[in-house]
């Protein structure tokens, strides 16, 4: 039994399960469709092979199935199976050790918190800033250090990084307006369903996710024939292509964040509004636009990162467009491979990380605040 | 003078889900004097919802809902005070100053006033966010923006929730003079007997029995009238104070009483039900109710009529002064309201131990 006086099933069925079911329930869907493009970006980002060292698990297996057919398809579905079943065994393990270490830490934590006699609201968020900045200082190290080594020289490179810099950018811009848009607008329309995070939201939130998953069933079914269809041969039209592309791969996440943010406008001040007879752009302007300017700044941040990261259509679209992904594969497996260079690309990523960390820290602040007053 | 009619409305939330069925009142303010109605009912009887009809903010609906003169400022303050936690609590009050729609209506003086009479003119002086500021005040500044623009009618929906006894009664009276003042029709949404009492000249009951999902009628009357003699049982129930008694009965040919247990309410029509307050309850050793002390607690004694689940709640004091340790048995002796057993209010008598007065 615990202080609580509930065991702990007990605790998980009746507190635990019931508060994470739906969160649950939409993050077993993100991985579902984000695991299909997981595999391609990996193929891209590492053109994973044996030789260099950049062969991932689900690669390996992919390898070994291929060369086992060439003995007998039998046999090859025997190993796979086989492997398969280790490899699962071995990946569930690996979930149960890290489980336990994130319990354990969590544990750990909660007993350096009630030790600590500092205000409550002092500590509200500062321990998760801490850790994520020293993360980031950790993954910077290397990367600094590779900089110091190569006495690499910023000025020398700074074309190769400020087209693709630019124009994820502006593809940012549009994708942020876009999730805005969105998230404004479903707001206002559903005004009861959209005002918490319930079993009935949730199929909102399904049904934005399911759209992740309709470019690669549109390659499975029309395959690269696409890029005839959306003009790939037009030099002003692949530009629009991409950064349209670019908005609708980002709405799930950009959007899904902004529809939450968008919780704290209550069902009653947008009743009490309507009541007033405001009109929308009143609404729109001040009870989103001018509240949440932090959290929209943090989403453009997202949305530069995702795009900057992105190894899916920049890759594809690599010829016409250069991109983060595109020439940081060339950096490091090209003929003129440079990793010094490379790394430079790597410092926007962090960069940008860190900014996200610092916003995310006064967004955290402001809602802390906004509790206590309540 | 302002008439606010609703005339055969229906509604309800989901189609396959009735909340007002056919409903229909009226309520038209005095000439040159404010007036407040206070807006009472169970439970899920729909309080909220008349605010939301009225306010538009649910449109469909079966019926007609008008106001006379037709297109009034209509202000509203909700239960939970919309504050912009972007803007100061100057920007906040001043909200309908920055509205294009309400710009013109705004009134500066009238603004000064208010805040004068809300006593909130330092914390809107001071540059705080409202996230620091205390939900009494965070509601006067919900009141003085819905002042602002000089309303013709001003919809409360339970704006005391959440404050403390103090901070309510200078509230209650702050708003009293302000509506005397500028003449306001008040709807004032509470289920609390003393807000209502304090603040209304008139009671509209939204009448829902238990059992009874749809709402079709109301009880209207002046407010004096309501509490002395709610006109049904769930009127009764929804007001009464731990002080006020009720007793299921039936009376025998004698006109003497006999308590029954029934559920309300009963197709038995020699069943009745009164209420009474404490100072009726009186004590004998040889003739009455037996009963026996259930429970003690720091203020109230609760007597348990013998063989029945029927509890009746007395003040210590009263208690002891009445009884001692022989008495075995309670006979009722002093006013009562008297009620059918559909729970309608029937009239209000007197009974002398145990014997109702014809």
């Amino acid at each position: 039994m615990t202080a609580a006086g509930l065991t702990g099933f007990e605790k998980i069925r009746d507190i635990i399960l019931p508060q994470t079911k739906n969160l649950f329930i939409l993050l077993l869907f993100i991985g579902f469709i984000f695991s299909f493009y997981e595999d391609a970006k990996s193929q891209f980002i590492f053109r994973a092979s044996q030789g260099t060292g950049t062969e991932l698990i689900n690669h390996w297996l992919y390898r070994t199935y291929q060369s086992n057919l060439l003995i007998s398809p039998e046999y090859a579905n025997q190993s796979i199976f086989k492997t398969g079943l280790i490899v699962f065994s071995i990946t569930v393990l690996l979930f149960l050790v890290l489980g336990s270490l994130i319990l354990l830490s969590f544990k750990l934590f909660s007993k350096l918190k009630s030790s600590s006699q500092k205000n409550i609201s002092e500590s509200k968020g500062r321990p998760s800033f801490v850790i994520a900045t020293i993360c980031i200082a950790i993954i910077l190290i290397p990367v600094l250090l590779a900089l110091l080594k190569s006495q690499y020289h910023f000025s020398d490179n700074f074309i190769l990084i400020t087209f693709p810099f630019a124009i994820t950018l502006v593809a940012a811009f549009a994708a942020t307006l876009f999730a805005i848009i969105f998230g404004i607008s479903s707001r206002l329309a559903f005004t009861k369903l959209l005002s918490g995070f319930n079993s009935k939201s949730l199929l909102y939130f399904l049904s934005i996710y399911f759209l992740q998953i309709i470019p690669p069933l549109c390659i499975v079914l029309c395959g690269f024939k696409w890029l005839s269809w959306v003009g790939y041969n037009s030099d002003s039209l692949i530009y629009f292509v991409w950064i349209a592309g670019h908005c609708i791969l980002t709405l799930p996440l950009l959007g899904s964040f902004v529809l939450a943010t968008h919780f704290s406008v209550k069902e009653d001040e947008l009743n009490y509004l309507i009541a007033y007879r405001i009109s929308r752009s009143s609404i729109v302007n001040y009870s989103f636009l001018k509240r949440f300017i932090a959290e929209y700044i943090l989403t453009l941040l997202f949305a530069f990162s995702f795009i900057w990261n992105d190894a899916g259509l920049n890759m594809v679209l690599s010829d016409r467009i250069p991109s983060f992904a595109a020439n940081l594969q060339m950096l490091f497996i090209g003929r003129a491979a440079d990793y010094s260079k490379a790394t430079s690309f790597v410092l926007v990523a962090v960069t940008l990380s860190l900014a996200c960390i610092f916003i995310w820290q006064y967004i955290v602040g402001k809602a802390t605040k906004l509790n206590e007053a309540k | 003078m302002m008439v606010l009619k609703f005339e055969h409305v229906t509604f309800g939330y989901r189609k396959d889900k009735t909340l007002f069925k056919d409903l229909s009142f009226e309520i038209t303010q005095p000439v040159g004097k404010g007036f407040v109605i206070g807006l009472m009912g169970v439970s899920g009887s729909g309080k909220s919802t008349i605010l939301k009809l009225i306010l538009g903010i649910e449109k469909n609906y079966d019926g007609k809902v008008s106001v006379t003169p037709s297109n009034p400022i209509i202000s509203y303050v909700p239960q939970e005070s919309v504050l912009f936690e972007h803007l100061t609590p100057l920007e906040n009050a001043e909200y309908f100053n920055r509205i294009s729609n309400y710009k013109t209506k705004f009134n500066r003086e009238l603004f000064n006033e208010v805040a004068k009479t809300l006593q909130i003119e330092d914390v809107l002086k001071s540059a705080t966010s409202v996230n620091e500021i205390s939900g009494g005040q965070r509601q006067r500044i919900s009141l003085l923006r819905a002042m602002s623009i000089q309303p013709n009618i001003l919809l409360l929906d339970e704006p005391l929730t959440g404050l403390d006894e103090e901070v309510k009664d200078q509230f209650l009276q702050t708003l009293a003079t302000l509506i005397q003042r500028l003449s306001l029709t008040v709807i004032y949404v509470t289920h609390h007997r003393k807000e209502a009492e304090f603040i209304s000249d008139a009671i509209l009951y939204l009448v829902k029995e238990k059992n009874i999902e749809v709402v079709s009628e109301v009880k209207q009357t002046n407010a004096k009238i309501f509490f002395n003699n709610p006109p049904t049982v769930s009127a009764l129930n929804a007001t009464k104070e731990i002080r006020v008694n009720t007793l299921q009965f039936k009376q025998n040919e004698n006109g003497s009483i006999e308590p029954v247990e029934a559920t309300l309410f009963s197709t038995d029509s020699s069943i009745r039900l009164m209420s009474f307050q404490e100072d009726t309850i009186q004590f004998s050793d040889d003739s009455g109710f037996e009963f026996k002390v259930a429970a003690e607690t720091g203020t109230y004694t609760l007597l348990k009529l013998k063989s029945t689940q029927i509890v009746l709640t007395i003040e210590n004091e009263l208690f002891k002064t009445k009884s001692n340790l022989q008495v075995k048995f309670i006979s009722l002796s002093g006013n009562i309201n008297l009620y059918d057993n559909k729970g309608q209010f029937l009239r209000a008598t007197k009974i002398q131990n145990n014997q109702i007065e014809r």
